[in-house]
């Protein structure tokens, strides 16, 4: 560690690959995460995104050394680290509440792991100084954490994780305790340091909309499995699941039965009356007569007037709220099934709540999923 | 924490909380400051205003000796009840809330019993025939009774224990009020177990430390009972000595102007240390 002063933190290039294989953590009873294997490349931004209790918190903990695998094994920049003690993996972790050394100034806290890799204290005061200034703290070094907004003790946790040059960075919903204003501008600056710094960061998050503006990849969890992993177009275009439709984005879900399939393209019929084209990939093990589940993302679908000879879905307004550029048209369709609409704003105007029309779904857009007993 | 529990409270006028308290102060001025100020007022008029008293409390060899003695094992017992009870408090911290509670249990329901019953468990235990000296003497690895009782280690022992609760529950809550992701975070950034309790959760749990300290000094410089039992003559303390002036010599104004110089000695030191004695609310 000797050198480490010398290099700058503005070098790139730094990040660790890691990989997952088939890891496996069980609580007595309970399994948190059952078989999952990952790989991240080198400088790669990949979010685990999953609600509460899906076990991405306990794969970051396994990562990170708290928490001791039950079967599987995990290698970071090919070095395997399954049994190694959380002190000696070199990674940078970043915990929910900040996780800030209250008795210790912010630069203490910063030069904590370089105290603790035996740094000399002069040499250490340059890299704290160097480290604070990457996150825009300067001159904040003689604060206690307490003295400090909650956005800033972020940045000082997140300085206090780079001091050391870790070639990994573990992020557990480090944005979740802020507002949203703060967060978006959190985002953007953990984003710049991470391409600045060329570090590889997994980052756990329950919030969707965070993972597809950060990530590079998103790994889907439920139910301490997979769902699916791919880029943030991937995920949100065309989702493998219908856990992973419903819980990325809003989407609308019409039951049905599949009527006919012929090669890649299909018809379901609702329940509630009417027909849709879906596009039925090979994978999609769907026979006609199969109960399944269409989806529909809000900005795929079309409102047309009523009795403009259209093939769509007949409904009226119900309801409609304004965000500015878009708004959501609420629609009740045949059935009383009801269907969003993400329209731009101007198409508002002549539609009044009661005005009967024909919904049509952008050609390939819909998805369809077999469905399971609960749905999800 | 604290902010959301001072949001709570209510403010009552000034009279209306005046008259809440007004039973409370009143039973206590009648049954505990009256009778303290009688005794003071002993210490002084005999029968006329005198400090001669104190002139002999503070320059008799004799009984500087005793305060000497008494400081010194009151500061002794507080470090036993530390060393023995940190680790218990860690413990409990460590362990799920089911056996925090259970280990709590033990270590609180002996309050509930007499700290005479509890000294004399330790005669039994220390005594010349008692269960230590037979216990050594069965292995051999003694061949006669060695003497534990009537001395200062036994003292600072049997006091020790009986103080413990009072040094574990402020060390447990200052080290409860320390979340798990501390000792994560020094960890992930490279401390050995070692350091993260040297740097971490030593230094946040000091203000428990100090609490506990300070309380159990606190009340071994005026305990009476169990040094009366274990000590013996040639380890005399402070209570025992005033117990005696005033109960076997009948000399009330000395034991008066003894008992002065100790509730000074302690508020002194309450008054010293005062921010940290608030239990229940252990800052970090």
């Amino acid at each position: 560690m000797a050198d480490v002063a010398t290099r700058t933190i503005d070098t790139a290039g730094m990040g660790a690959d890691v990989s997952i294989r088939s890891l496996v953590k069980r609580y007595g009873p309970v399994t948190a995460v059952e078989d999952i294997s990952l790989a991240v490349a080198s400088g790669e931004f990949l979010s685990v995104l999953g609600p509460s209790g899906s076990g991405k918190t306990t794969v970051l903990m396994c990562l990170a050394g708290f928490e001791i695998p039950s079967a599987g094994s995990l290698h970071i920049g090919g070095r395997e680290v399954t049994a190694l003690p959380p002190n000696r993996r070199e990674i940078g972790v970043i915990f929910q509440r900040y996780a800030l050394f209250p008795h210790m100034s912010v630069r203490d806290n910063v030069r904590f792991p370089l105290k603790m890799r035996g740094m000399a204290r002069r040499q250490a005061e340059a890299v704290v100084e160097e480290a604070l200034a990457t996150v825009r703290l300067s001159g904040f070094g003689d604060r206690l954490p307490a003295q400090l907004s909650g956005g800033q003790q972020q940045r000082v946790a997140l300085a206090r994780a780079i001091s050391f040059r870790p070639p990994l960075l573990l992020m557990d919903e480090p944005l979740s305790a802020l507002d949203k204003k703060l967060r978006e501008e959190m985002q953007a600056e953990i984003k710049d340091l991470q391409r600045r710094l060329g570090l590889t960061v997994i980052f756990v998050t329950h919030d969707q909309e965070e993972a597809l503006t950060m990530s590079d990849r998103i790994a889907v969890m439920s139910h301490g499995r997979l769902e699916q992993v791919g880029t943030p177009e991937e995920i949100y275009g065309n989702p493998a699941t219908s856990f992973v439709a419903r819980f990325v984005g809003e989407t609308n879900i019409l039951p049905g039965i599949v009527h006919r399939r012929s090669g890649q393209d299909g018809t379901v019929a609702l329940d509630g009356g009417g027909e849709i084209a879906v596009p039925l990939p090979a994978e999609r093990r769907l026979a006609e007569g199969s109960a399944a589940e269409v989806m529909l993302r809000p900005e795929h679908v079309a409102v047309m007037p009523a009795g403009s000879g259209v093939n769509g879905l007949a409904a009226r307004l119900v309801g409609h709220s304004f965000a500015g550029a878009t708004v959501a048209l609420t629609f009740e369709a045949a059935g009383g099934q009801r269907l969003v609409a993400r329209r731009p704003a101007r198409e508002l105007a002549g539609l009044a709540p009661g005005a009967e029309v024909v919904l049509v779904p952008e050609a390939g857009q819909a998805r369809c999923f077999a469905r399971t007993g609960q749905g999800a | 924490m604290s902010a959301l529990a001072a949001g709570d409270r209510r403010r009552l006028s000034g009279p209306a909380s005046l008259m809440l308290v007004a039973p409370f102060v009143l039973v206590l001025i009648a049954v505990f400051c009256w009778p303290i100020l009688q005794l003071l007022s002993a210490s002084l008029f005999d029968p006329d205003f005198t400090l001669r008293h104190y002139e002999q409390v503070l320059t008799s060899e004799f009984t500087l000796g005793v305060f000497l003695r008494t400081f010194r094992v009151s500061f002794l017992v507080a470090c036993f009840a530390l060393v023995v009870g940190y680790p218990v408090a860690a413990l409990m911290r460590s362990l799920p809330p089911m056996g925090a509670a259970i280990v709590g249990a033990c270590v609180l329901i002996p309050l509930w019993t007499s700290v005479l019953v509890r000294s004399f468990a330790w005669t039994v235990l220390l005594q010349r025939n008692g269960v230590v000296n037979e216990a050594l003497q069965g292995l051999g690895i003694t061949s006669g009774p060695l003497s534990f009782l009537y001395n200062e280690a036994a003292v600072v022992i049997a006091q020790g224990h009986v103080m413990l609760p009072f040094m574990i529950m402020p060390i447990y809550q200052s080290l409860r009020a320390i979340p798990d992701e501390l000792p994560r975070a020094a960890l992930s950034l490279g401390a050995s177990r070692t350091a993260v309790f040297r740097e971490v959760i030593w230094p946040l749990s000091r203000p428990g430390v100090v609490a506990g300290f300070l309380m159990v000094f606190i009340v071994t410089l005026g305990a009476f009972v169990t040094p009366a039992l274990i000590g013996g003559p040639r380890s005399l303390m402070l209570a025992t000595l005033i117990s005696g002036e005033i109960t076997e010599n009948l000399n009330w104004p000395l034991g008066a102007a003894l008992s002065a110089v100790l509730l000074v000695m302690v508020m002194l030191l309450i008054g010293l240390f005062s921010r940290f004695l608030r239990f229940g609310r252990v800052e970090m």
